[in-house]
């Protein structure tokens, strides 16, 4: 019986499941405060806070900045237990799906995947980005979480301006398109109040322009510069959902790499590593996938395998025409 | 020297002379403003106005019985013995007292997230009309570590139908913890006596700019105002936290007889007073018009750097010959 459900599992297309999981997932984050769903302030996604009366649950990174900017008298103060039982929570609630928030859950993710579905309606070639490009581009995300924790912990001390709060909010393309879901468009004007609310909230337009233009030629642009996602990798050893690898069975063909959204190398090359998680992995399994060796790729839940590549799984996706890109 | 100076200067008299009793045709109201400067610097803005920091930094709301109907320039009652009437967010009555060390003042703290609700209630009899004063300050408590959830049910006023007059500003469809009462937003009061609507009644506005509108209550005791726009600076001074504050004054009138402290009365005079704070709307500082255009442009100029970049590359490889 086991052994039936893990083959039904193995076999399954993956695309129209993760399809219709993350449409779900879409409509309980971004819809599900009108059916009172509260899934707290500390969420490991971009379940945006602005989303005013539709969030099902707050990403993390709004609550963290805020506390942030608090100042050093409060965060060492009792204040600063506030602030780490918020990060626990959002350790706890990252350790069970791991990056398959980005892959599954994330609304903005998901918005991208939409438009890259549009993309290819259309005809239209996709871009990557060069190996060079891409070293580059990737620490992009660690320079924004940098910026992120410093900022409001300038605006704490007395730095910066409170206009700054929230800084990569202000900047978050999730801020302005998100709640447009709601039929709230508050978040599409520029803040006249002071210079630096101005300058803010034009960077945040420019890059909701950019965000459109990038994830249509490119799949996933935004995820290259996310710095949850990059606050996600920090923490990924010891969570449960853990994507392995068994380099012996591996023939470096290649499929995983031609699939994968994020142009991760090392899910191809890499034959050493058991765990193969990158920090650009937005873990949507597409690689397991695509693999024709059985067992080489894995995804495992406290131990237990959830999802591998498998000979037969492979042949059924390729049968179905389901192959993922 | 302008009235309000000697006004104060009244009040001030008045407040030194009188200990136990209030001049009954006065409008007394409850203010979180402090009277000096040394109380203000001890004090912290929070989402329901002024707090002082208590312990394990629990908000501690602290509250002055104030003379007059300017919201800026009131004076501030200096003794006064009258019971107060406190209500928790659990809704949970308790009786409390003006401290009557400088200033009638009281303090409470705020353990529990809402709205908390004080009543001072004042009766005096003068040539024969019984005035019967509430002064009802509604002080919010909210952090946002506390998380954001059961707003609706937290949010809604507190009915004390006990109180012989009261005003119960109306909570607006989409109001939240953070929500702030703008410029141009309507702000509706209902008028209830005895926990029942009160229609006839007179509600006037008045803003610590001078602005005052005088409404009636209609025959479900509601009231609505349109808050004035009164905030014209230069736009390198402007403050959108710019606060302001106003005074809502409900006064009825009845013919009412009967003896109150073995002293007749022909007539009873309700007032009850309610105040709040007022910011600039964000439609002064927020314009869709720059924020779509902005976002057209990156869209744009991306979009054409893309296809032209691509073009480029397609260009059919053109072989050069030499000699």
């Amino acid at each position: 019986m086991v052994n039936r459900i893990r083959t039904f599992i193995n076999s399954c297309d993956l695309r129209r499941f993760r399809f219709w999981l993350q449409l779900l997932l879409f409509i309980l984050l971004v819809y599900g405060g009108y059916a009172a769903i509260n899934l707290g302030q500390n969420l490991p996604t971009f379940s945006c806070g602005y989303n005013q009366d539709g969030k099902g649950g707050v990403c993390y990174l709004l609550p963290l900045q805020h506390q942030l900017a608090r100042g050093p008298a409060s965060l060492f103060s009792w204040a600063g237990i506030a602030v780490l039982t918020g990060f626990l929570y959002f350790v706890i609630w990252f350790f069970v799906f791991n990056k398959a928030w980005c892959g599954y859950a994330c609304p903005l993710g998901t918005i991208q995947d939409w438009i890259t579905a549009l993309r290819k309606k259309m005809g239209i070639p996709y871009a990557s980005y060069t190996w060079e490009q891409f070293r580059h581009l990737k620490k992009i995300k660690y320079a924004l979480l940098v910026l992120m924790i410093f900022i409001p912990m300038g605006i704490g001390s007395g730095i910066f301006s409170h206009d700054m709060a929230t800084p990569f909010c202000m900047i978050c393309p999730g801020r302005t398109i998100i709640p447009l879901f709601t039929g709230d468009f508050s978040q599409l004007t520029i803040d006249f109040s002071s210079k630096t609310k101005m300058i803010m909230t034009t960077l945040g337009m420019l890059v909701t322009g950019l965000f459109f233009t990038g994830s249509f030629i490119k799949k996933r642009f935004f995820c290259f510069f996310c710095p949850m996602s990059a606050l996600h990798y920090m923490l990924s050893k010891p969570a449960f959902l853990k994507l392995k690898k068994d380099g012996s069975k591996c023939t470096k063909c290649g499929d995983c790499y031609s699939v994968c959204d994020m142009q991760i190398k090392e899910i191809a090359d890499d034959v050493d590593n058991i765990n193969i998680l990158q920090d650009d992995c937005i873990m949507c399994l597409k690689c397991i996938s695509a693999c024709p060796e059985e067992g080489c790729l894995k995804v495992n839940f406290l131990g237990q395998h959830v999802f591998e590549s498998t000979v037969d799984g492979y042949i059924k996706r390729m049968e179905k025409g389901n192959k993922s890109e | 020297m302008n009235i309000n100076f000697y006004r104060m200067m009244i009040s001030f008299l008045l407040g030194m002379l009188l200990t136990n009793s209030l001049p009954a045709s006065q409008t007394y109201w409850l203010s979180d403003i402090p009277p000096t400067k040394e109380l203000a610097k001890k004090m912290r803005p929070s989402h329901g106005g002024l707090v002082q920091r208590g312990k394990r930094g629990m908000y501690i709301k602290r509250l002055w019985l104030r003379e007059g109907e300017d919201p800026l320039e009131s004076g501030y009652i200096k003794q006064n013995s009258a019971s107060l009437v406190f209500v928790n967010p659990d809704k949970k009555i308790s009786k409390m007292t003006f401290r009557n060390k400088d200033y009638a003042d009281v303090a409470f703290k705020m353990p529990d997230e809402g709205f908390y609700n004080l009543f001072m209630t004042n009766r005096e009899i003068e040539n024969g009309v019984l005035y019967v004063s509430v002064a009802k300050n509604e002080s919010l408590n909210h952090s946002c570590r506390a998380g954001h959830g059961d707003v609706k049910s937290k949010i809604n006023p507190f009915y004390y139908d006990e109180a012989p007059i009261d005003i119960i500003r109306e909570r607006r469809s989409r109001e939240t913890f953070h929500s702030r009462i703008t410029s141009g937003d309507v702000v509706s009061f209902t008028i209830l006596r005895q926990g029942k609507p009160l229609p006839g009644a007179l509600v006037k506005m008045v803003t610590q700019k001078g602005w005052a509108k005088t409404l009636k209550s209609d025959s479900e005791g509601r009231v609505a105002f349109e808050m004035i726009r009164d905030y014209y600076p230069q736009w390198h001074e402007f403050k959108r936290r710019k606060m302001e504050g106003y005074l809502a004054i409900a006064e009825y009138k009845s013919k009412d007889a009967g003896t109150y402290a073995g002293e007749k009365f022909s007539a009873v005079h309700y007032k009850v007073t309610s105040s709040g704070n007022y910011f600039p709307s964000a439609r002064d500082y927020k314009s869709y018009l720059y924020g779509l255009l902005i976002g057209l442009f990156a869209l744009t100029i991306s979009g054409f750097t893309v296809y032209f970049y691509r073009r480029r590359r397609l260009k059919i490889y053109k072989e050069k010959r030499f000699g």
